[in-house]
Order: C-alpha cells, then sequence, then structure tokens
C-alpha cells in the first residue's frame, strides 16, 4: 500500500475512468460482432460448408519435368527418358493396411515385414513410392484390382535412358537419389525428398542444365484419394539438351576394342581439346542406376577391387613409362644439351655413379640420333638426356606439356605428379638424388599421369605447340531452341619450343610407325601417315620379378602399364589418342593395333577429310528443333 | 500459505486476497485449450509430432505461469519505474533480430539464444505498454493533450513499430502502433486532435497502399472478395471458412478435421488454430472460446476501472487492448473478416516468445487489479 503512494501518478480520475468504460464497451460490441459472425457460418451455413469440405478435396502432386536430353555432337542420343510407371500408397486411403501391403509385396518381390514397416512409418498424407519401373504386367494386374486396393495407384513418371550405350558410365555419370546434405543445399532451388539428381559425370557436372522444372499439380480427389479432374495442371518444362563433344560411333568402338582389357581410352580433337572419346574399363551400366540401383548391385560395384566407379582418364595415375620421352626429347632439344644430328651410342647400358642402368634391348641400339632415339624408344639416349638436363629443366618442361597439373577439365580430376627437387622435400623431407632423375628421364621413378594428360600433351604435340583444355560440352540448348551456353576453345599455353624443334620430335614419333625399326609399326593404317610413342611403364624394379618372368605368372598389381599415344593425319592431325592398359602386362606396342583400328574408323567415318567442318554440320542439324519428334523426350 | 517465505506479511497476503481469481482461471483455461489443439493440429505432421511441439507449449505455458507467480510479488510500479530499461532493450533485440535473425518462410522474426529462438517482437507490445503508462502516469489530467504532448509517445511507439515492419511482420507492427493510439485516447486527448489525426489516417489510406507489398495488397483485396482467386491469394481464406463453417454445431471431434487434416490449411498450429477449434469442437467450442476471451478481456477492462492510479489504469487498458486487437484481427482472419496477416491466437496459439509475454501481461493486470483502490467497487 506504501509503495503505490510512493509514486508519483494520480489517483485515477472520473474521466479516465469514464474513457476506460468506452474501451470496453467497444470491446463487447466487437467480440459480439465475432460471435455472430461465428454463428452464421457454422450455425445458419454450417450444412453448406459440410459438405464442401467432404466433396471438394483438393490434393497436391508433385510432377517432375523431364531431363534434358545429352547427344553426341553427331546428334546421336546419348541420354533420354523413357515412360516409366510407379506404384505409390496414400495411407491415408488405404483401408486394409496389412492386406494391401502384403499383396504389394508378393507383386513387388519385397519382404512383408520390412515394406509393412516402412509404409507405416511414412507420412500417410503423402504417397510412399512402393516400387519404381514396375512391367507392364504388373501394371496391368493393378489395374484391374484398383477397386479392391484403395489407396494404391500407378503414377508415370519420366525415367532416364542411356540407349545406346555398353558401358561409358563415367563419361555420362548417372543418378541418384539426393542425399541429405544435397537437399539442405539444394531446398530453394525445388528439390525435394526422393528426388533424383546428377551423381557423377556429364550428369552431375550439368545438373543444373538438364533437370526439368517440377512442381504440383493440384487435383480434386475422391475419398478414395483417385484424381476426379485435375483444378490447375502443371505445365512441364522440360530441361535443357546438353551437346556433347563425343563421337558416339567412335567411343562405341574404343569401348568395343578395350572390353577385355582394364585401363582407358582418350581421344582428342587436337585443333581445340574437344574430347572426342573416352573410354574408363573396367565400367559400369548407367541404366541400373535410373530407377534407383539396388543395394546388392550398389556393393558389388563398391567393393570390387578393380574399382570399377572410378574414371580412369581422369584420376587413374599411372607412370608415363617411354611416352615421357616425348617430353624429354623438347626438353633435350630446346636446352640445346644436344644436337638434333648428334649420335650417340647405345651399348645396352648406362653407368651414373656406382649404379648400372639398363636399356630395355639387350646390347643395345648402337648409335642412335633423336629421330632413332624415339623411335626405337632406346632408354640410353634419354638416361644420357637426364643427366645433362638435370631434375629441374625435366621438370619445367613437363609442366610445360600440362602434366602435374589440372587440364581443367573437371573438378574431380588427378593432377599426376612431376616430381622435383622441391617436391621431393616437401613430401620427403629429402634432397633429390640425382640417380633418380634418371628413372625419371624414361618416365619411372615418381612420375605419374592420367591419360586424359597423355592425350592432352600428344595433342599438343599434333597441333604443334597448342595446349588446349579439354571440353566435352559442346553447347546447352534450352527446349525452345535457344543457345544457353556454348564453349569456346581455351588455350592453356602456346608452348615457347621454336617449330624446327617440333618438325624434329615428330619426325621421331612418325617413325615410330612408319620407321623400319620402330616400336610401333602395327599402328600403320593404310594412306595415312601415323605418328606414335610406345610406352611400357614398370610398376616395380626388375629386380623384384626378375626379368624373365612371364606377365601371367606376376601377381597383377605387379604387371606393367602399357602405353600408347598417336595422332593422325600427320600433316594435319584431327586426332590425337592415348591407350592405356592398367597392369596389362604387355608392352606398349602391344596396344598399337588398337590405334590403329580407332583412327582408321575414325578417319573413314569422318571423310578423312574436312572432318571438322562435317562434324559441326552434324552439331548443327541436331541442334534444330524439328530433328527431333516430341515423343522421344519421354 | 502460511510459512512458504517470511517475506509474506500480512499486508501482502490481504493484497493477494484480492486476486482475480476469474482472469487467473480463464487464462488457464485458454491455454489448456491451446495445448489439445496444437496437438490436433499437428498430430498428422510426423516431423512437428517427432518435436512434440504440444509439448513444448506446456513448457512453455509453465515457464509463463512461474514469470505470472513471481510478477505478483512486486508492486508493478517496480515494473513501470524500470519500463524504459525494458523498453531500450527491446530496441536492442529488435535490431539484433535485423542483423542476424533467423529467416523464416521469408521474414526475419527469430533471434538464436543457444537452443532456444527468442521472438523479439511478442514483447514489443509489453515494452510499449509499460513505457507509456510510465510517461502518461505522471501527467495530471488538467486537460487533455495536445498536438505537441502526443510526438513523443508516438515516437516511442513508432521506433518498435517500424522495427517490426522491417522484419517484415505488418500486422505486429500494426498493433503495436493501435495499441499505442488507443493508450493515448485512453490518457485523454483534445477532441479536436482527435478529428483531425482520425480525419488524417482516412486521407491517407491511399498513399499507405503504395507502401504495401504485392503480396499485402492481394491479402486485402481477397478479403473484398474471396472468390476473385480462389486457389491463389483467396485460397487459405476459403479453406479456412470452409473449416469453421463445416465444424457446424457440435464439430467433427478433436482429430477429426478433414480440413486440417488433409493440409488445406496452412500454419494450422499457429495463425490458424482458431479454424481447427471450429472444425473439430464446432460452435460449442468456438463460443465458448470466444466467451473465454469475452470475460478475460473484460476482467482487464475491469481492473482498468479499479486501479489505484492512472499508472495501473492505463496499464490495464494496454493489455486489454492488445488482447482485443490479437483476438480480433487472428478470429476476424480465420473468419474471412480480416486480411490474412501474421497473428498468433493469444495464449492459444503455438509460440513460446508469445506465450511467455502473454502469461506476463496477464500477471501485470492483475498486479493491478490486486493493488487497486479499496473504496471503489469493481464493475462487470
Amino acid at each position: 500500500m506504501k509503495e503505490w503512494r510512493a509514486s508519483r501518478s494520480p489517483e485515477t480520475s472520473d474521466a479516465l475512468r469514464r474513457r476506460v468504460l468506452i474501451f470496453g464497451v467497444c470491446f463487447g460490441l466487437v467480440l459480439a460482432g465475432l460471435f455472430l459472425r461465428l454463428l452464421s457460418l457454422q450455425v445458419i451455413q454450417g450444412a453448406k460448408f459440410r459438405s464442401l469440405s467432404e466433396n471438394n478435396r483438393i490434393a497436391y502432386r508433385v510432377v517432375q519435368s523431364p531431363r534434358g536430353l545429352v547427344f553426341d555432337s553427331r546428334g546421336e542420343v546419348l541420354a533420354d527418358n523413357r515412360a516409366s510407371f510407379n506404384i505409390y500408397i496414400l495411407r491415408e486411403n488405404a483401408k486394409n493396411l496389412k492386406p494391401t501391403v502384403r499383396m504389394l509385396a508378393g507383386l513387388t518381390g519385397q519382404p512383408y515385414g520390412a515394406l509393412y514397416e516402412k509404409v507405416r512409418r511414412a507420412n500417410p498424407f503423402r504417397p510412399f513410392l512402393v516400387k519404381a519401373d514396375i512391367s507392364r504386367n504388373t501394371m496391368a494386374f493393378l489395374e484391374e484390382r484398383k477397386l479392391d486396393y484403395p489407396g494404391v495407384y500407378v503414377q508415370a513418371t519420366p525415367l532416364r535412358r542411356y540407349p545406346s550405350f555398353e558401358g561409358a558410365g563415367h563419361l555420362l555419370g548417372y543418378l541418384g537419389e539426393i542425399d541429405e546434405r544435397q537437399l539442405k543445399r539444394l531446398k530453394k532451388r525445388n528439390y525435394r525428398q526422393g528426388d533424383l539428381l546428377g551423381k557423377y559425370g556429364v550428369e552431375r557436372a550439368q545438373e543444373k542444365f538438364l533437370r526439368g522444372a517440377s512442381g504440383f499439380r493440384q487435383v480434386e480427389v475422391d475419398a478414395y484419394g483417385r484424381e476426379l479432374r485435375v483444378v490447375r495442371p502443371f505445365v512441364e518444362k522440360p530441361g535443357n539438351d546438353v551437346h556433347l563433344t563425343i563421337d558416339l560411333a567412335l567411343q562405341k568402338k574404343a569401348e568395343a576394342l578395350f572390353k577385355e582389357h582394364e585401363g582407358s581410352v582418350v581421344a582428342l580433337d587436337p585443333s581445340d581439346g574437344a574430347i572426342l572419346a573416352m573410354v574408363s574399363r573396367p565400367s559400369f551400366d548407367p541404366n541400373e542406376f535410373a530407377a534407383g540401383i539396388d543395394a546388392e548391385a550398389w556393393k558389388s560395384l563398391t567393393e570390387d577391387p578393380l574399382k570399377p566407379l572410378e574414371n580412369r582418364a581422369t584420376r587413374g595415375q599411372y607412370p608415363p613409362g617411354s611416352i615421357f620421352k616425348i617430353v624429354m626429347a623438347f626438353a633435350a632439344l630446346n636446352e640445346k644439351v644436344v644436337a638434333a644430328d648428334e649420335k650417340i651410342r647405345c651399348a645396352g647400358s648406362f653407368r651414373f655413379g656406382r649404379r648400372v642402368f639398363q636399356d630395355w634391348k639387350e646390347g643395345g641400339h648402337g648409335p642412335v640420333d633423336i629421330t632413332q632415339s624415339l623411335a626405337q624408344s632406346c632408354d640410353v639416349y634419354y638416361y644420357d638426356m637426364g643427366r645433362k638436363l638435370g631434375i629441374g629443366r625435366i621438370a619445367h618442361y613437363a609442366r610445360m606439356f600440362g602434366l602435374g597439373a589440372s587440364t581443367g577439365f573437371g573438378a574431380r580430376e588427378k593432377w599426376g605428379l612431376v616430381p622435383s627437387d622441391a617436391w621431393k622435400r616437401r613430401r620427403f623431407g629429402e634432397k633429390w638424388h640425382k640417380g633418380e632423375t634418371i628413372s625419371v628421364a624414361i618416365g619411372q621413378g615418381f612420375n605419374l599421369v592420367t591419360p586424359l594428360q597423355a592425350a592432352n600433351m600428344v595433342a599438343a604435340v599434333a597441333n604443334r605447340g597448342r595446349l588446349w583444355r579439354p571440353y566435352i560440352v559442346r553447347k546447352v540448348v534450352s527446349p525452345g531452341g535457344d543457345a544457353l551456353f556454348e564453349s569456346s576453345p581455351r588455350l592453356i599455353r602456346e608452348i615457347p619450343v621454336r617449330g624446327e624443334i617440333f618438325d624434329k620430335v615428330r619426325e621421331g614419333l612418325r617413325e615410330v610407325v612408319h620407321g623400319t625399326r620402330g616400336t610401333a609399326k602395327k599402328a600403320r593404317v593404310p594412306g595415312v601417315v601415323v605418328a606414335g610413342k610406345t610406352g611400357t611403364a614398370q610398376t616395380v624394379r626388375l629386380e623384384l620379378t626378375g626379368r624373365k618372368r612371364k606377365p601371367e605368372e606376376l601377381p597383377r598389381k605387379f604387371r606393367d602399364h602399357g602405353w600408347f599415344v598417336a595422332f593422325a593425319p600427320y600433316e594435319n592431325p584431327v586426332i590425337a589418342l592415348a591407350i592405356l592398359g592398367e597392369h596389362a602386362g604387355r608392352p606398349g606396342s602391344f596396344f598399337a593395333p588398337y590405334a590403329r583400328e580407332l583412327i582408321s574408323f575414325y578417319l573413314e567415318k569422318s571423310g578423312n577429310k574436312n572432318v571438322l567442318a562435317s562434324r559441326t554440320d552434324a552439331a548443327r542439324e541436331a541442334a534444330s528443333p524439328d530433328a527431333r519428334t516430341p515423343g522421344e523426350r519421354r | 500459505m502460511n510459512d512458504i517465505t517470511p517475506s509474506l506479511t500480512s499486508s501482502f497476503r490481504r493484497t493477494l486476497s484480492r486476486l482475480d481469481w476469474l482472469l487467473v482461471l480463464t487464462t488457464l483455461l485458454l491455454s489448456l485449450t491451446g495445448v489439445f489443439l496444437i496437438y490436433s493440429a499437428i498430430h498428422s505432421n510426423p516431423v512437428f509430432l517427432k518435436n512434440s511441439l504440444h509439448m513444448k507449449q506446456v513448457l512453455w505455458a509453465s515457464i509463463g505461469l512461474g514469470a505470472l507467480v513471481c510478477i505478483l510479488f512486486f508492486d508493478y510500479h517496480v515494473f513501470t519505474r524500470w519500463s524504459y530499461f525494458f523498453y531500450a532493450l527491446l530496441i536492442v533485440l529488435l535490431i539484433a533480430v535485423l542483423v542476424s535473425g533467423q529467416t523464416v518462410s521469408g521474414s526475419k522474426r527469430w533471434l538464436a539464444l543457444g537452443p532456444v529462438r527468442l521472438q523479439p517482437s511478442e514483447f514489443a507490445r509489453l515494452a510499449v505498454i509499460l513505457a507509456l503508462a510510465r510517461y502518461f502516469g505522471p501527467r495530471e489530467e488538467a486537460k487533455p493533450m495536445g498536438f505537441r504532448e502526443l510526438l513523443p509517445p508516438l515516437a516511442l511507439a513508432l521506433a518498435p513499430a517500424l522495427l517490426i515492419m522491417r522484419q517484415p511482420d505488418l500486422g505486429t507492427g500494426l498493433t503495436v502502433l493501435l495499441i499505442a493510439g488507443a493508450m493515448c485516447l485512453a490518457a485523454g486527448v483534445r477532441k479536436r486532435v482527435i478529428f483531425t489525426i482520425g480525419g488524417a489516417a482516412i486521407a491517407c489510406a491511399p498513399l499507405g497502399w503504395l507502401f504495401l507489398k504485392e503480396y499485402q495488397r492481394r491479402r486485402i483485396l481477397t478479403l473484398l472478395d474471396p472468390g476473385a482467386d480462389p486457389l491463389g491469394a483467396g485460397y487459405q481464406s476459403i479453406q479456412s471458412i470452409i473449416a469453421v463453417g463445416s465444424g457446424e454445431i457440435w464439430g467433427k471431434g478433436l482429430l477429426q478435421g478433414t480440413q486440417s487434416r488433409l493440409h488445406f490449411l496452412p500454419e494450422k498450429h499457429t495463425d490458424f488454430i482458431f479454424s481447427v477449434l471450429s472444425e473439430e469442437l464446432g460452435f460449442l467450442g468456438g463460443a465458448l472460446v470466444l466467451a473465454l476471451f469475452f470475460i478475460f478481456i473484460l476482467r482487464c477492462v475491469g481492473a482498468a476501472l479499479s486501479a489505484a492510479d492512472k499508472e495501473g489504469a492505463l496499464l490495464a487498458v494496454g493489455v486489454a487492448t492488445a488482447f482485443f486487437l490479437y483476438v480480433v484481427f487472428n478470429i476476424g482472419m480465420t473468419l474471412g473478416l480480416m486480411p490474412i496477416v501474421g497473428i498468433p491466437l493469444p495464449l492459444v496459439s503455438y509460440g513460446g516468445s508469445a506465450a511467455v509475454s502473454s502469461f506476463v501481461a496477464v500477471a501485470l493486470v492483475l498486479n493491478v487489479g490486486m493493488r487497486r483502490r479499496s473504496a471503489v467497487s469493481r464493475f462487470v
């Protein structure tokens, strides 16, 4: 009581109380108004609204527009969509849940207990996907019994299809269900739980272009959840089409040739770095992922010791072996540690300090100049060059040709390794030993190269000094036909080496194929001059395996890698190739015939001359909207 | 009650005996109804159910009840004396929300404090009511206020209101301004000033239209003609009316409402909780809750009438106005009488900050009532 007297506030006056009373009356009147409105809605008009609420049920159904298509450079379809049918159950409408789920379990071959548990735990008001991509028979069966099993319905959805591929999954990639982290990140872009998105390859890299718009269709449904009519349709907006630089025919040919091997084939257009074919073996079938890969198949893919999911073309790192001699030849000539016509005697071995380095050919090659050193792949010549150049200059030239660095092709590629003194100090805390330079000189030692880097290097030799950034997407076209993205070739660098040196090295590479003593005579293509280089990369020292043992007797991991890089035609190259046989236990020359097959196939198909012109024409044709019928998209 | 604490002196016990038990009872009943309705509104949503929002609401109501009891121990003048401090704290919090608040469906309203999300705008009305009661309290009533005297209180209300509208939360910001206006009127304003301001407001209404966002305009247009765009802006309004109307007299039964179960109603555990109530418990339930609010608000007005001093009277009028506005805006919206603005039903809707601030507001009114003038008989 004392406290309020202490305050400075005066006692409530009558005027104040009068005003407060007016407030109270107003409040009461307005509340009475609300009461009347409630009375009117519920008691007077109640029956009308009751029937409205019972009959007029509007539900939302998710609609996913089809994904954009993927084409090769000639307009062949690499990825499209087909109609598929999914079974859903809407628990809210299911009358007898247990028999319904038992029927579905039997129909789709799933264990009843697990399925029931999943359905029971799902949101009762959201359709639960029982099985994707059911067969026509299953669909017919369900359609007949539609009335017996309320709450079960079949909905058509576009499903991804890779029509003409046996393998090449690495290139196109695959789709997978969105995971929690991606969902969090992509919620704003209209992704929902259960959506499929690109998880690998082109599907992943071009996700933002390929994905079709998704949204809701408002439908009126009856008490069984069946659609009575569409209240507000959702206009489908398919994703954009991606046109690749790939030549499907060449890709298929390379896939078929390499079927028996593990390893990789990369073919580039040396004039701008466009990727013509990219094979990684062993591979997987991206179609298996389209409707959601089953756990067993996924397990066998991920647990396979040969790692079929790994793209060897961009992520496989191998010692380059003798294909590194290309870099060495440039370094030696440009640094003038040897003259072009200078001959070095090869007696089959090279002494450095207390160590003796063997040539691959017992007894040696005799006196060889730079051309013959490449043609015969003389090790001793390059041991000597390595000694004269030193590791610093070797590393400098290797990097000049794009080794040991990203080619800029994709974010997830491996960089390979160009060893150097600085690198060794960083990595091992040890200084570089000169003896190690000798091994590096013939592409052994710490040297590591990816097949893509090897192809890009040889492409730069083919086009006399332009190192392009390899690319695979030529353009992206909207469903309406607008070009949303058009790639422009990008030069990584102009290699600062004089033209005569290029001539000299290219001549050596030509002799590899066409010389009488060349190591890859089997790569000759009638009527075309081909240049190439073999490489055989040892994975362990000879002492450990013994020189004479056959590859079949060795464990796989000790077998040699075989390399062959090539370009053709010699004067005006249109294709540059790198072939790698992983632990093939074969020398590089073994793969020369493969290059012959691919080169002759490609040149024949493209008519040898004006290859580039014809390819751009094909691409243009593919881009025009009338080249496709609308039905193809599904 | 005898020996809880030695501070319970006989004078306090006399004060406590004047506690308005009817107001306490209506508060608790509304709060309890809210918990049941929240459960009914969320039971079809597994995520909400897993987070058991209804139990969280019980927790928040309990915290509010604890705050209520604590507040009764102190004379309300203690709170008005600190009112400017509360006000400053609120302004700081509102600025903090704009700077680093959490954005939910387009507006920044929440401030993350460890595991708790605070919604400072829900405390704005409390702070403004306290500050204005403190401002008007000591004024002698000799003559009503003119323009010049109205400027400081107006500025006092405008600052938080504008900050809240920036979030953007037009509804809450507007109620703060309306509460302030009502308190000014209660404190006494010259008739001429009232008419001038009223006339100016009507004249300026078209101008205000220009400042509204597109969706806000559509909501107002929808009110005039809900059928114009039944699947767009009018959708929520129509679905809510159908929900309410289809409840008829007896309702469809708790947890049986099809409108809410089929997700026709948005925000059904917060802004549209009255639709859930009317659908499931019918006219009986809706009218009962409306009656509870009727009693509740009139008891607040009653506390103002019997208050010991001007400060207390204005405090109670402010709280009464606040509850009145919230109830009218919210229920009016669900009955299709008001545009769709995100204003919860006090004590009933889900929301921790709103629950605590409502209980505190009730506590202030109870406090004013407990320390009333003994001579005056109670109205109502």
